[in-house]
């Protein structure tokens, strides 16, 4: 021991002059570190209510819950995070979760009750002292738990895909199927915004776990044309996809493609459910379009003997006529109505109603139609002019190619519209060695083709004319006179007419331009062919639409005779696929139950 | 008294009282008790004032950690690891992670490493702090704590900066760390240093140049260097018994070995030796985040990029990972069965064998008055004997 | 033509909503299929009721119409309808022919305004006019969302 030992001790006085390290005020005085994890804030307009906070805490912390002035929405469940503060552990995973990146936490962390109650709350709905701070925990600048980034689908280039009717997308391959399905989060929010509410999460839960034929069956739950939809659908889906809320939406198409081309048709019946036994009734469905076809394949299901009337020389009614090959090839196509075919559907290939065979014969002869025409007929320019050789329709032209004749375009073309049609013509021209101008009335942004065919269209070589009126169609003068015509249009500026509509294109006096053509395919809307439905069908029309209840049944009843449902493009206004192929299904059930059937 | 003087009755002898002759006292130490920190108790069988045996007596903190583990996803269980171990969360948040990146073969990036690393040596100074104020409270003096435990608030304040919670950071996360260090805090982090180490010489000066603590520490609780492997003693108390063990050394994970430093030993590991070899490890853990802070680089991806948490599935088969923690071994056991929960998780905290097997058999012959003292000279934290 | 007051003016009005439901008769008499009856007949009750709206504004004494044209969005100078109703005609046939009728009525109530030299029978027929730009906006809006769809 060392007298050292004995005065050393002593120097502890020497603080007891500094200033103390306490504060005297801690609570008022100290906020928390710009970074500090404190009570959740929530963009409660930015938050799309996916619930994948709630799946991601490990205590349970946070439910999912009605918040008002946050309806249910495409996109959208309606519900936002609710936190219990007796069960929260601030690991604020759910803010690196986040795929929206709604949900962050503010600095504050002193919050005094005595009501105990209040300690749960939903942030961004109920208003709180902290809410929109400027401070607390964000997710860091690169770090996320999610992968905001698709999968790269391997496509021919551009300059490849032009010269040919290849198929443009290739299809993942297992590895990038399984790497693509990980990225959802099984929010299910795309659901409600799928025309045929498909079971979306299950389907790429499917890919994930590598259980291909559950898959499958998942998808014929609610869709019979997997291949078809899986490359062309107009993917609602994707929109609402809550992962696309702050990176690229999960590549669900794409997924469903996946499985549908995995799977061949061979072992298809393996993985689908067997018709019920049979009924012993009969059901007509006019159209064999991925509707009619919908139609039919749940009522065979169902046990109905179903007969298909097309008028076409094969099924597929718009798939086959109206989308070419690049996107949609004939095999894939075939795969779906050939198992459809093969649960002995029984389709009459160039059968016309109202020509071979009237409604009304069908309506006597089977215990139910079903109506899914579609909108066969182009509508025209309706320009002076218009009546000119050259001045093609987009659909008749896209019908011709599938059939295989030859188009006899010419060097430059015009496509009129800015339609998915127009846009299927333009490429179609494309392949065949044209020219192609793509005139437009309004702007590019303003098109209701997919934006990506847009910009494949253009990648490909296509020139977009927008703002361009039609004004008229003239005889090309000299040598090119009855061979060429001339398109004659008006520039336009895009007006803001009226507050809160669209902007209307309003001519520029003078601006008036004119090119030759060798065609000219108008592609500027599709109607109906109803005239084989006469009023002595009892089919109730409004504006050339027939009239359908919530089960597509579209006869009142006050004629004899099978009553008479109808869907697809007929009836709805999406005008796609998916929506026909909800609209069969509906109609099936809606046939089931008013002719007694299980389901009744 | 002797240094190294063993106690009358052998510690590896099982010693038979004859309690009912009056000549001894059976007493309860704990399961609260200032000297212990968490809940754990000594049954004390005293002799005058003197302890003559001693079982320890475990089981008022199990929380079910490995069992919870069981049955959510790897990435759920990175916010409760921490809780393992109140004082020191970034082991368990390190052994976990790492583990999961062995079983998955994911290579992190070199400034999570670093930013591990610095992490890791930020908390090993706090938890000394703590250790240091209830070291000398045991004995009486109370105001180390007073300074101490302020200046592992200062630490707590960089860990806040750093990953927005003071206790539980959660930085460590599967893949890397959660962010990269905020503009300013590496300045932060070196004036906070700066003051830390003025403290420590203020400690060293008042606390081991102390009559008193000198005669009441030294000689207490000695362990023979020949128990080291027997009782698989690990951390400053072997070290303090001369073994040069230290796990940043002997596996050299993370950036150790891009550090310059030596494990600290001494001779005798009697309680004070080994505080005295802590407050060394202190100043050593210092010079590391300096050179941390130094040699770390500016920039670069501090996360590897895993896949989606709710459905993370890591590849059957099973790990050990250790990293040397303030006490000694800390290690994470994980066994995973190719789904997306892991199979079994068993933690090793180096305080089953130091508060359990050990103390039960340095406490024989000590005064009554110096078991906590002894106890908290083994550095022991009952939460992560039973997780 | 000319017209005298109020009176005239509005007798004038109503012969011309009855000719456009005679009109809209003709053609569904003509009509072949259940769809096209549909339309032309909501087109008829549409011309009915302004025909039941100038009668009871005649016999108040008081045109209650507002003098504010609607937006023109350009359809019908464009149009290359020529009225030529067929059997076969589709709803573009029947909305373009709609669309030209009040686009000629129109015109023709902004002639009779210019022609007229009562004060009071112009206001009504500018008033006229205006109430068929509504009109031609209500058809033009139809031909925008259901016909040209894709352009």
């Amino acid at each position: 021991m060392d007298i050292k030992d004995f005065i050393a001790p002593f120097a502890v006085w020497k603080r007891a002059f500094e200033k103390p390290f306490t504060v005297k005020k801690p609570i008022d005085d100290r906020p928390g570190a710009p970074r500090y994890r404190g009570f959740h804030i929530n963009d409660a307009d930015k938050c799309v209510g996916c619930g994948t906070c709630e799946a991601i805490c490990m205590n349970k912390a946070i439910d999912m819950v009605p918040a008002p002035g946050h309806d249910a929405g495409p996109g959208d469940s309606g519900l936002r995070p609710r936190i219990d503060y007796g069960r929260c552990c601030w690991c604020a995973l759910c803010v690196d979760i986040c795929p929206s990146g709604s949900l962050g936490m503010s600095n504050e962390y002193v919050w005094i009750d005595s009501d105990p109650e209040v300690f749960r709350y939903t942030p961004g709905v109920e208003p709180k002292p902290w809410d929109g701070a400027e401070l607390g925990y964000r997710r860091a600048e690169g770090y996320r738990l999610l992968d905001e980034h698709r999968v790269d689908m391997p496509e021919l280039h551009h300059a490849e895909a032009v010269k040919s009717f290849l198929e443009l997308v290739r299809g993942y391959s297992r590895q990038q199927a399984e790497k693509e399905a990980d990225r959802c989060v099984s929010c299910g929010v795309c659901i409600a915004s799928c025309p045929a509410h498909m079971d979306i999460p299950g389907y790429i839960k499917a890919v994930r776990d590598g259980e291909l034929d559950t898959g499958l069956r998942l998808l014929y739950e609610t869709n019979p044309f997997p291949e078809a939809c899986g490359r062309i659908c107009t993917h609602l889906c994707e929109e609402a996809c809550s992962i696309g809320t702050g990176g690229d939406p999960v590549a669900i198409r794409w997924l469903k493609r996946y499985i549908a081309d995995q799977v061949e048709l061979s072992d298809y019946a393996k993985a689908l459910p067997r018709a019920e036994a049979p009924t012993g009734r009969k059901v007509a469905v006019v159209g064999a379009g991925p509707g009619g076809l919908s139609a039919a394949y749940y009522l065979t299901l169902l046990g109905y003997k179903v007969t298909v009337f097309e008028k076409d020389g094969e099924a597929g009614g718009m798939l086959r006529y109206g989308i070419p090959e690049y996107r949609l090839p004939y095999p894939a196509l075939d795969k779906d109505i050939g198992y459809i075919e093969s649960l002995g559907v029984g389709i009459k290939r160039g059968v016309s109603i109202g020509k071979e065979i009237t409604l009304a014969k069908l309506r006597a002869d089977y215990d139910a139609v079903y109506l899914s025409t579609g909108l066969p007929t182009a509508y025209g320019l309706e320009v002076p002019g218009d009546k000119h050789p050259r001045v093609l329709d987009g659909v008749a032209v896209l019908a011709a190619a599938t059939r295989g004749e030859e188009l006899r375009l010419g060097e430059r073309v015009a496509v009129i519209g800015g339609g998915n049609v127009a846009m299927d013509a333009a490429r179609t021209a494309l392949r065949h060695g044209a020219k192609v101008d793509i005139l437009y009335r309004r702007r590019e942004q303003d098109m209701p083709a997919d934006a990506e065919e847009i910009s494949e269209a253009k990648a490909e070589g296509a020139r977009l004319v927008e703002k361009a009126i039609p004004l008229e169609v003239k005889d090309a003068a000299g040598a090119y006179a009855g061979k060429s015509a001339i398109f004659v249009w008006n520039d336009a500026v895009m007006v803001q007419k009226e507050p809160g509509k669209r902007p209307v294109p309003e001519p520029i006096p003078g601006a008036v331009r004119e090119e030759r053509y060798d065609s000219i395919i108008a592609a500027i809307g599709q109607g109906p062919d109803l005239s084989f439905v006469a009023e002595s069908d009892g089919v109730p029309m409004k504006r050339f639409k027939p009239i359908v209840d919530a089960d597509g049944k579209a006869s009142t009843g006050t004629v004899a005779g099978a009553p008479v449902f109808a869907g697809g493009d007929l009836v709805n206004d999406r005008k796609d696929a998916i929506s026909a192929i909800a609209d069969g299904h509906r109609a099936a059930v809606g046939i089931d139950r008013l002719l007694g059937g299980k389901g009744a | 008294m002797k240094r190294d003087a063993m106690p009358r009755i052998p510690p590896e002898e099982k010693a038979t009282f004859d309690l009912e002759s009056g000549k001894y006292l059976v007493m309860w130490q704990g399961p609260q008790h200032p000297g212990i920190t968490g809940n754990m108790s000594l049954r004390l069988v005293i002799e005058g004032d003197t302890v003559v045996d001693c079982e320890t007596h475990v089981g008022y903190l199990h929380r079910g950690f490995e069992k919870l583990m069981e049955r959510r996803l790897y990435m759920q269980n990175f916010p409760l690891v921490c809780r393992i171990a109140v004082p020191e969360p970034d082991f368990n948040e390190y052994c976990y992670a790492a583990a999961l990146e062995e079983l998955a073969g994911i290579e992190i990036p070199d400034k999570a490493v670093w930013l591990r690393t610095l992490s890791l040596e930020m908390i090993r100074l706090a938890s000394f702090l703590m250790w240091i104020g209830g070291q000398a409270g045991a004995f009486g003096h109370g105001t180390i704590a007073q300074w101490s435990v302020t200046m592992r608030d200062y630490v707590l304040d960089l860990f806040e900066e750093l990953s927005g919670g003071r206790i539980y950071h959660m930085y460590i996360i599967p893949g890397g760390v959660r962010g990269d260090v905020p503009k300013g805090f590496l300045q932060h982090v070196l004036e906070t240093m700066d003051i830390i180490k003025k403290n420590l010489d203020d400690i060293e000066l008042v606390m081991f140049h102390n009559a008193v603590y000198k005669m009441r520490a030294q000689g207490l609780g000695c362990i023979p260097p020949e128990w080291v492997d027997k009782y698989g003693i690990t951390g400053p108390n072997a070290r303090a018994a001369g073994v040069a063990r230290d796990l940043r050394k002997d596996i050299g994970y993370l950036a150790y070995p891009r550090l310059d430093f030596q494990p600290l030993v001494g001779k005798v590991s009697d309680a004070y030796e080994r505080s005295q070899l802590r407050l060394g490890e202190m100043y050593q853990a210092i010079d590391l985040i300096r050179q941390i802070v130094e040699l770390m680089p500016k920039d670069g991806p501090f996360r590897e990029k895993l896949p989606n948490p709710l459905y993370w599935k890591i590849p059957a088969g099973e790990t050990y990972v250790a990293a040397e923690c303030t006490r000694g071994e800390y290690g994470f056991y994980v066994v995973s069965d190719g789904s997306d929960k892991p199979r079994r998780i068993a933690v090793r905290g180096p305080s089953y064998t130091h508060a359990v097997s050990v103390m039960e058999r340095l406490v024989r012959g000590v005064n009554i008055a110096d078991v906590a003292g002894l106890m908290v000279s083994l550095h022991t934290y009952p939460p992560e004997i039973e997780r | 033509m000319d017209a005298h007051g109020f009176d005239e003016a509005l007798d004038f009005a109503i012969s011309m909503e009855r000719a456009a439901v005679a009109f809209y008769a003709q053609l569904s008499a003509m009509a072949s299929f259940a769809a096209q009856k549909s339309v032309l007949a909501e087109f008829l009750a549409m011309e009915e009721g302004h025909v039941t709206m100038l009668t009871g504004m005649k016999t108040r004494g008081a045109v209650k119409l507002s003098p504010k044209a609607a937006v023109d969005l350009g359809l019908a100078r464009r149009l290359a309808a020529e009225e030529k109703p067929t059997a076969g005609m589709n709803f573009q046939d029947i909305l373009s022919t709609a669309i030209k009728k009040e686009e000629r009525s129109g015109s023709l109530y902004v002639d009779m305004a210019a022609a007229s030299a009562d004060t009071e029978a112009r206001s009504i027929f500018e008033r006229l006019a205006a109430e068929e730009t509504r009109h031609k906006r209500y058809f033009e809006e139809l031909y925008e969302t259901e016909i040209s769809r894709d352009n």
